[in-house]
């Protein structure tokens, strides 16, 4: 009994351990709590900035960012990846710039994406929009090859043209692949905006990562990197993994 | 061969709108600067010989964070996959952390270790790890337990069935994934040389980047995809010349 209880919270206690080894380094001169912070300082800055609610712009830039380029990069991808069906042609010729879209994660762009957009809001949702393209036009263009061939050919022979498979076949399988693409696309797109903050910003959860580096204040960083963790989980733990969960139910097809 | 032609011809055509787009005043060649003056940067790069120093900084980064990451990747998914209380313990821990987004903590690493190569090995590392540490856990889950359990009943155990057991199971996987690790352990490298850096492609694209001079950061980027497409369809070759001989494998 007590032993299924222990290895029920273990988890809990190997994170305890953690701070308390960080918080015993920084106390006995182990490590520098100028470049390491403290634990409870940086407790003390997430209690203050969500107290005085001063996170909730920085928050709601790096999210609207975000918002705009997965919504953008979805519908791009699905469309591409719906050209590249239906045109072999098309995909056929373009195969090289797809496996270099794919050869690297694209958030090495970020210089790029400030340079030619500016520090605003453009330049993040761009390259947040890039990273969903890519990975939902290859999710996708996989799962369309998917579908299965006895489905398409009953329902032509019922008499259905190009339209109607689209519409009643082809989409709602799409749709289970682009579920699970969002979700494996998610964390990527928080990474591409926020490496894109510390690139080059005036807001966001990257510009206080970015702002705590420039003036070395390590508590600065980790309580960005905090609320940015807390952010990406949620969104995948609330959202996305219910919906992927009964998207799963849709796979008729 | 038709395809090929077809390929090539669509690249160049790319490159010639690049080239000539500025003529039409469509836009600017301040920002979208043109493939000749890339490539005559990239030349003056190579001839001066600042080039292969800044592939070789990059290149070792990736690679000792590829070796690092590596090696606490397997031990741990070792360890996990063996150990039900080990797995118990790290195993949510892990699957939490895997989800953050672990290029944006580059700057915290550059706290802690500087701005010399250490810091861009610790992201590096830290981001192979995970890949290494989920393809050998769910390679020893995966799978029939009955080599394992026919093992045990032929005596075998302790060191020598981890050495002819596990450790070949989880080695295939740890093939496979390093083929995704590597793009990704180039990548944090020079994502860390952005943040902070005194050399490396990373730092020639940054500081092309706070010049204003697109020229350079073209030159730069293309220089790093090239280097990542190449290692990206040469490991995919591998892999698949790889599988051929996992197929041997999975008849035992």
């Amino acid at each position: 009994m007590v032993s299924r209880r222990l290895s029920a919270a273990s988890p809990a206690l190997v994170v305890l351990a953690l701070l308390l080894a960080w918080d015993f380094a920084t106390r006995f001169g182990l490590a520098d709590p100028r470049y390491l912070s403290r634990p409870l300082d940086v407790a003390a800055l997430v209690w203050q900035w969500t107290r005085t609610g001063y996170i909730v712009p920085r928050m709601l830039a790096t999210f609207s960012e975000v918002g705009i380029g997965y919504v953008g990069g979805t519908l791009a991808g699905m469309a591409v990846a719906f050209l590249f069906f239906f045109v072999p042609r098309v995909a056929e010729l373009c195969d090289p710039l797809v496996v270099l879209l794919n050869a690297a994660p694209r958030a090495i762009l970020a210089p790029f994406a400030v340079l030619l957009f500016g520090i605003g809001l453009g330049s993040k949702v761009a390259l947040v929009m890039l990273v969903v393209f890519a990975i939902t036009l290859l999710s996708l263009s996989t799962g369309l090859k998917e579908v299965d061939r006895t489905i398409v050919d009953n329902a032509r022979v019922m008499g259905a043209g190009r339209a109607d498979l689209t519409r009643h076949v082809y989409l709602p399988a799409a749709l289970v692949w682009v579920v699970s693409a969002m979700r494996i696309s998610i964390g990527q797109a928080f990474t591409a905006a926020i490496v894109c903050e510390l690139l080059g910003s005036t807001d966001g959860l990257g510009w206080i990562i970015a702002a705590g580096q420039s003036a070395v204040k390590p508590d600065w960083i980790m309580t960005g990197l905090f609320f940015a963790s807390v952010i990406v989980l949620l969104v995948d733990i609330v959202i996305l993994a219910p919906l992927e969960r009964r998207g799963s139910h849709w796979l008729v097809f | 061969m038709r395809a090929l032609i077809e390929r090539l011809l669509l690249v160049v055509a790319l490159l010639l709108i690049w080239q000539f787009l500025p003529l039409t005043g469509l836009a600017d060649p301040f920002f979208i600067s043109s493939p000749a003056q890339v490539a005559d940067q990239i030349w003056q790069w190579g001839a001066g010989g600042d080039l292969l120093g800044h592939i070789l900084t990059t290149s070792g980064e990736a690679l000792a964070g590829l070796l690092i990451g590596a090696v606490f990747g397997a031990g741990f998914g070792l360890l996990c996959g063996l150990h039900p209380a080990a797995q118990k313990a790290l195993l949510p821990l892990m699957t939490v952390s895997n989800a953050l987004p672990r290029l944006a903590f580059a700057p915290l690493l550059i706290a802690w270790f500087g701005f010399g190569p250490s810091s861009k090995i610790a992201l590096s590392a830290s981001v192979v790890f995970f890949f290494i540490f989920f393809g050998v856990y769910s390679g020893l889950r995966s799978g029939s337990r009955l080599l394992v359990a026919n093992a045990r009943v032929m005596g075998g155990r302790g060191a020598a069935l981890l050495w002819h057991v596990h450790l070949p199971k989880a080695f295939l996987w740890i093939v496979a994934s390093l083929r995704l690790a590597v793009g990704y352990a180039f990548a944090a490298a020079v994502i860390g040389e952005y943040l902070g850096a005194d050399r490396g492609l990373g730092y020639l694209i940054v500081y092309g980047k706070e010049m204003l001079d697109m020229t350079q950061v073209f030159a730069g980027m293309t220089v790093v995809v090239t280097i990542v497409g190449v290692l990206d369809v040469g490991l995919r070759r591998l892999a698949r010349a790889g599988s051929r001989w996992r197929g041997l494998e999975g008849r035992l």
